[in-house]
């Protein structure tokens, strides 16, 4: 293994009873990068992740993080891993400061750890409070903070900004890019393809427990369809552009999935009579659905 | 702090209201139950009583029954109180059920073993905690006694020696509780469930014992009842063998937690 490899997850699969989690998984993640693992709910992201902490065993295949094999390494791995599950909870009747010092202590984390966290997620008025008082907004903000509590060189992180309003989802991000700057990595786990777009490099896209691409975010970006919804005014003979296929029409309302540029496109709808012009972003169906629509056909 | 006393001090502090309450109970109950015994002369009015029901009543109040009415068989009977016993058998199950099935329900277990934390010192750090509480309410009921005993001036050495040897015995009893509601909540993920079923199986057992002393066609199963090996009136009488029944009730013990260790250091955290 590269010494640069952080995350090696080698045909990885597991099976519950005979339902199926994941199946025959590889990828790598680098040191230094922000790895983007994305898929819809039940796709094996959670599968993924709870393989990589030992608290699943897997049906086969293997997996090393930082260069130590699982589960002999489960111990020194979890010591310099940070993991914030997807729906965090915490032990609801301590207060914020007894859980900081009780996850301090079972982390050997010598004096009283303070986390930059803890203003940028403007956190400190909360120390005081029983975690089951929290908002669900607040509660998460603790999860985050006890993720990079012990300064962990690898940070899995599962749909991490749930519950975060925007400005703090934002400010997040900036935290995300400082500290994977510093030479750590981070396995970004999320169903939402905006957020992954914004701060990852490489994503892998999981499907029904399967490995549907892994590429780099511009290969991504450029392959990528978009849906582009028209309201005209008034009818028109003829609606067409290069590029775009037609996927829905009522009355005056027209839905095009758009592949490659988009600036041609706009130009002609220019001379249109549009009354509205819609580009939502796309769902992770229809990324599946038409972004490897090509591939399925070929 | 000494990190491998992070989560035994974390389930003190968790439970540190039921245990208190539970110590108090206990000990007051011993006193109470010595109080009285040293106050009314019961035997004479129970004798009367007894004398007047039919010969097939007479059978259920036998002469351990009226050993109980003595100060020595009234200490012995405090341990084997239906409230007493059910007080710590509630404690007995709540430790593993809350912090096995419980935590894996709520999910904390999930963010507890993503940390430095070994299944094993998890595991061993529960069967410990349990252990140290469940002695701690004997503790608290020895001293009811003891007072007691002093008190009203009933205390000898030899009754000390029994007593001791009765409440070890009980909190073999209650470890082995401990250990198979510890059996079945690493099989299970919801505390309710767990619960209920260690309940359950407890109640069964208790029940089961008090039929097959009274019905012979079931006495087949007192080998295989915890309860049998718990018989404080016939210990603090010498008519058991306290070595043979600690044994027997410490392998039980043994035997569920090694099963259930296993099953948990193998088992998916959901």
């Amino acid at each position: 293994m590269n010494h640069q490899t952080v995350i090696q997850v080698k045909n990885l699969t597991k099976y519950y009873g005979n339902r199926l989690g994941i199946k025959n998984l590889n990828f790598e993640a680098k040191a230094g990068e922000i790895f983007g693992f994305l898929g819809p709910n039940g796709a094996g992201k959670t599968t993924t992740i709870r393989l990589m902490l030992d608290l699943l065993k897997p049906t086969s295949g293997s997996l090393e993080l930082m260069g130590l094999e699982l589960p002999q390494n489960s111990l020194e791995i979890r010591k310099r891993t940070g993991y914030l599950p997807g729906d965090f909870t915490a032990y609801q009747h301590l207060t914020v400061e007894e859980f900081i010092s009780f996850i301090s202590s079972i982390r050997r984390l010598a004096g009283k750890p303070e986390s930059k966290l803890i203003d940028l997620l403007s956190f400190r008025n909360n120390l005081n409070h029983r975690i089951k008082h929290l908002s669900h907004g607040n509660r998460q903000k603790l999860g985050i903070i006890q993720t990079f509590i012990h300064n962990p060189e690898l940070v899995i992180l599962d749909e991490p900004t749930t519950g975060l309003d925007p400005i703090v989802q934002e400010e997040f991000y900036d935290f995300l890019e400082e500290y994977r700057d510093q030479g750590n990595t981070i396995f970004f786990s999320s169903h939402n393809l905006p957020e992954v777009e914004k701060i990852c490099h490489r994503v892998a896209i999981i499907r029904e427990g399967t490995l549907v691409a892994l590429e780099t975010l511009e290969h991504l970006k450029k392959k990528r369809y978009r849906r582009l919804k028209l309201i005209l005014s008034h009818p028109i003979p003829e609606l067409a552009f290069e590029g775009a296929e037609l996927i829905k029409s009522h009355n005056l309302e027209f839905e095009f999935l758009i592949k490659g540029d988009l600036a041609p496109i706009l130009k002609k709808i220019a001379t249109l009579p549009v009354r509205d012009i819609v580009l939502p972003e796309p769902d992770l169906e229809e990324v599946f659905l038409y972004y490897y629509r090509g591939k399925d056909e070929q | 702090m000494n990190s491998n006393l992070t989560y035994p001090l974390y389930i003190l502090k968790v439970h540190r209201g039921l245990i208190i309450f539970s110590m108090v109970l206990v000990a007051f109950f011993q006193f109470l139950i010595i109080w009285l015994m040293s106050s009314i002369n019961y035997v004479p009015i129970m004798e009367a009583i007894l004398n007047q029901l039919p010969p097939q009543m007479k059978i259920i109040f036998n002469q351990e029954f009226m050993n109980r009415l003595s100060i020595d068989g009234a200490a012995a009977f405090g341990f084997n109180h239906p409230i007493v016993l059910m007080v710590l058998g509630i404690v007995a199950i709540i430790l593993p059920t809350r912090h096995i099935a419980g935590e894996i329900e709520a999910g904390t277990l999930e963010l507890l073993l993503s940390y430095p934390v070994s299944r094993s010192r998890l595991n061993i750090s529960l069967a410990l905690s349990s252990a140290t509480i469940l002695i701690a309410i004997i503790v608290a009921g020895w001293i009811g006694s003891f007072s007691a005993l002093i008190i009203f001036n009933h205390f000898s050495m030899e009754m000390f020696g029994q007593l001791i040897k009765i409440g070890l015995i009980l909190w073999i009893l209650l470890c082995l509780i401990t250990n198979y509601s510890l059996l079945i909540s690493v099989y299970g993920r919801e505390a309710g469930k767990s619960g209920l079923r260690s309940a359950g199986i407890t109640l069964i057992f208790y029940f089961l014992n008090f039929i097959a002393t009274l019905w012979e066609s079931l006495e087949f199963t007192q080998v295989i009842n915890p309860f049998h090996y718990y018989q404080p009136q016939k210990l603090m009488f010498g008519e058991q063998s306290f070595i043979l029944d600690a044994v027997v009730l410490l392998s039980a013990t043994i035997f569920f937690f090694i099963i259930a260790y296993l099953h948990f250091s193998r088992r998916d955290i959901p």
